[in-house]
């Protein structure tokens, strides 16, 4: 897979008023895993719709390569870039497999049939996501959690060299949240540029290459795990006074207590 | 099951819809005022010709039109209870018919009637676009479908209210309830140009819809205009629901039920759904024109009586399934 970097300089994102993404410039590159946290509300999600073309910035420019992502047609845009919204929805009950293959949509003329490389991509991601056992099970007869793996096979059966998937652990459990971030890390080594917004920040400290901390609609700090989610800037940006553990060579980030005060542990 | 699978299978039930179509179709041009069978007489190549084949082809024409439209607006607002009177051009239809007997357009123009009721649905689409926005979600097409719905009801019952003459109102009254009986084929083809289109749109947004199945966002990501797919949906319901009802008056429950029987057996694709749903549509109201004319000599029914007799039922049943599967 040819790596695309996705370059977004100077993104301000005004809804209702509200800058909720507020000059926000950053560089994803090919070959990496990127986290992206922050708070509720930091402006996470609405920079991933930026990144995916859905928002147009009120101010700044999204580079996809060296193209201006706003005049790339949606198709070709589909072709480069895979999206995982946030808000898992299905609409009909189609069969796990049927709703992996959306995911084929950009790669074949309307109304033509599947092909043995659309075969090959679907059954590669449902393999990855661990859902192939459900492929003619109606999506909604499946839990919160396997429907998102669902949805996530979806994501990667897209086979775009950009990845951005919104909150994709949330409602997995711990095994199948190991399995997905691997699938992650294996997706960028095989040279795509991958983005994901997530609160597990062991996670994010554990599979990705560069951690971006968001903060009030600003970029608080950008650079590897260590350094972005040190112990400071969880304070600074989470309010949490919170403890980055090692155990058994895997980074753990443990919040302790609220940095108000509150919630502080009894002992 | 595999894509290869589901074209094999999709291929048998569009074959048999076919084949069931054209039996009906068949059936519609043997059933007369004396029963089953071919006319008698020197008049027989005329009544088949200027009687009973525009009926048949209306009546297919007109259940296509229902059935796809249906199919399509559930898949675009991804609501399985919509059907093609919910954007308001029915209404609009039925207002411009009404209208135009009122006023005795219908008594002096040959295809007044007709010319009037597409006039309606196209004032009442155009309203119903304007209302919901550019740019407008499924919800607020659906809100002002329902204010152009009710808006073209109260103008209808003021019409009928204002009604000097007790027989322009009887034949309004009964004209609302639907009928292919007395069209010529000059009526086809006034009609069938506009429904003809109205399908050509509908059936090119299959891929879209199936997109949508995932939200709005996962669909323009998958690289889907979904203003096109707005602009799509929504004229090609208008010229085919709305040139259908212009000339054969409102048929109701056909666009509700068609895609509901037909959404398993596709395996709950909105793009499979299309096609079966064009000739399931046109299945129902042929079936459904040939029972009336059987029992006609018992009773005199109107064929948007009898679907709505057979469609309330199957409503009833549809809530009571809805309830369990989002009981708490």
């Amino acid at each position: 897979m040819n790596g695309i970097a996705l370059t977004a300089r100077g993104i301000i994102v005004r809804l209702k008023g509200r800058a909720v993404v507020d000059n926000a410039s950053v560089t994803l590159s090919p070959g990496e895993l990127i986290a992206l946290a922050g708070p509720n509300g930091a402006g996470k999600s609405t920079l991933l719709k930026t990144l995916a073309g859905l928002i147009a910035p009120s101010d700044g420019e999204v580079h996809v390569g060296d193209q201006l992502l706003r005049v790339v047609s949606a198709r070709e845009r589909a072709r480069l870039i895979a999206y995982l919204p946030q808000s898992r929805v299905v609409h009909w009950p189609l069969p796990v497999r049927n709703i992996v293959a959306l995911g084929r949509l950009p790669h074949r003329p309307p109304g033509s049939v599947e092909n043995a490389a659309d075969a090959a991509a679907i059954d590669a991601a449902m393999a990855a996501m661990d859902v192939a056992q459900f492929s003619d099970h109606p999506i909604l007869e499946l839990s919160g959690g396997e429907q998102a793996r669902v949805l996530m096979a979806r994501a990667l059966a897209q086979s775009a060299p950009i990845l951005l998937a919104d909150e994709p652990t949330a409602g997995l459990d711990p095994a199948h949240q190991l399995q997905l971030f691997e699938a992650l890390r294996r997706t960028a080594q095989r040279g795509a540029t991958v983005v994901v917004a997530t609160h597990d920040l062991s996670l994010a400290a554990r599979y990705c290459s560069t951690v971006v901390v968001m903060h009030h609609g600003r970029i608080a700090v950008e650079g590897a795990p260590d350094v972005a989610l040190s112990e400071a800037h969880l304070a600074e940006v989470y309010g949490v006074a919170a403890k980055s553990i090692v155990v058994d060579g895997v980074p753990v980030i443990v919040p302790i207590a609220m940095r108000n005060g509150k919630n502080k542990p009894v002992s | 099951m595999t894509a290869g699978v589901s074209a094999e299978h999709d291929r048998r039930l569009l074959f048999v819809l076919a084949v069931a179509c054209c039996g009906a179709f068949v059936a519609s041009l043997l059933i007369g005022p004396s029963g089953f069978g071919l006319p008698h007489g020197d008049t027989r190549l005329l009544i088949l010709r200027e009687i009973r084949l525009p009926r048949a082809i209306m009546g297919a024409l007109v259940g296509a039109a229902l059935g796809l439209a249906g199919a399509a607006l559930q898949g675009y607002l991804r609501n399985p209870l919509a059907e093609p009177g919910l954007i308001g051009v029915s209404g609009g239809a039925a207002l411009g018919a009404v209208l135009a007997i009122h006023l005795g357009l219908a008594a002096a123009l040959p295809l007044g009637l007709p010319v009037a009721g597409l006039i309606g649905a196209s004032i009442a689409a155009l309203a119903v676009v304007s209302l919901a926005g550019e740019r407008s979600s499924p919800v607020a097409i659906i809100l002002a479908g329902v204010a152009v719905s009710s808006l073209t009801a109260a103008l209808i019952s003021l019409t009928l209210n204002l009604s000097r003459n007790p027989f322009a109102a009887a034949e309004a009254i009964f004209w609302m309830m639907g009928s292919l009986t007395d069209r010529s084929l000059v009526h086809v083809y006034l009609a069938a140009p506009l429904i003809l289109l109205g399908i050509a749109c509908l059936l090119r947004v299959g891929t879209a819809l199936d997109a949508l199945t995932l939200g709005e966002d996962a669909a323009r990501t998958l690289g889907f205009d979904l203003d096109r797919l707005r602009l799509l949906v929504i004229a090609g319901v208008a010229l085919s629901v709305g040139a259908a009802t212009a000339v054969t008056g409102m048929i109701g429950f056909v666009g509700l039920i068609v895609p509901h029987v037909l959404r398993p057996y596709v395996a709950q694709s909105p793009s499979r759904l299309l096609r079966a749903s064009l000739l399931g549509g046109a299945l129902m109201v042929l079936l459904a024109d040939c029972l009336l004319r059987l029992i006609s000599p018992v009773i005199d029914l109107r064929i948007g009586v009898l679907t709505a007799l057979l469609g309330a039922p199957f409503f009833v049943w549809l809530v009571i399934q809805l309830r369990s599967e989002y009981a708490p």
